[in-house]
């Protein structure tokens, strides 16, 4: 039986090495070459200005700075209330 | 009657994957790739060649985003204690991304000068985004993420390889 781990791998190996496999099996039956179907690719297409990783980042940083805010609202309210 | 949840029967552990080495891989896979593809379809003009292992690379450090923004997106931490796990991580890729833009504006440049200066600047600006997966390797290690000493190893023989071109390059040049 294959483990979760190796299930994961090849599941993860799909969702980010498809596309490209895909677009190079296309060009191959295409009978287009690959490398210059690579070749024609640029970089600023394939990773974005603003990095995936950037974006769930800033979200996190956003999302703390937002729990600490409503902690410290939360605190100041029970202190007034207790005053 | 035994209890169902007494039958021996246990919930399996949820998967966790260390992801740099999984990134690490996605990524040398998809330079074993370029390889295979620039070797096996005979000789390119350079330029043409160079753009498609910067492509290849900019294709290896997207799989490498992808499954660093679901680390940092399964990760409990939020604020700054993620920024400082997290931050020069996504550094390092932007750093990387920066130079691979670099190499292929070298490269577009030599595609419309081909002379031998060009032709010795571009493999420079190779050589320099590929020495980039160095400090990359190292900042998601700091990030408290393992990866095997061989990915290291061969990233090193990687970048001074391609250093050793630009070198050999720009000497054969100079004579």
């Amino acid at each position: 039986m294959i483990s979760p781990q190796v299930l994961e791998l090849i599941r993860l190996g799909v969702e980010t090495l498809g596309p490209l496999f895909l677009k190079l099996v296309v060009a191959i039956f295409d009978g287009e070459d690959p490398v210059d179907v690579l070749a024609r690719e640029r970089v600023a297409d394939i990773l974005p200005e603003t990095l995936l990783s950037e974006q769930v980042l800033n979200a996190k940083v956003v999302a703390g700075e937002l729990a600490l805010a409503d902690l410290r609202g939360r605190h100041g309210e029970a202190r007034r209330r207790d005053a | 009657m035994s209890h169902p949840y007494r039958t021996g029967w246990r919930p399996s552990p949820p998967v966790t994957l260390r992801w740099p080495w999984v990134a690490l891989l996605v990524a040398l896979s998809y330079l074993t790739v370029a390889i295979v593809a620039v070797e096996g379809c005979g000789p390119k003009p350079w330029p043409v060649t160079a753009q498609a292992v910067i492509a290849s690379h900019a294709h290896a450090l997207r799989a490498a985003d992808v499954l660093l923004a679901r680390a940092i997106a399964n990760d409990p931490l939020t604020g700054a204690a993620a920024e400082a796990k997290y931050g020069p991580a996504v550094s390092a890729l932007r750093i990387a991304r920066a130079a691979l833009l670099e190499a292929e504006h070298a490269a577009d440049v030599g595609r419309a000068v081909d002379s031998a200066a060009s032709r010795c600047a571009a493999y420079r600006a190779l050589a320099g985004a590929l020495d980039h997966v160095r400090p990359l390797t190292a900042t998601l290690a700091a990030a408290g993420v393992q990866s095997p000493p061989e990915v290291a190893a061969s990233a090193t023989a990687l970048g001074e390889a391609a250093g050793g071109l630009a070198d050999a390059c720009e000497s054969g040049g100079a004579r």
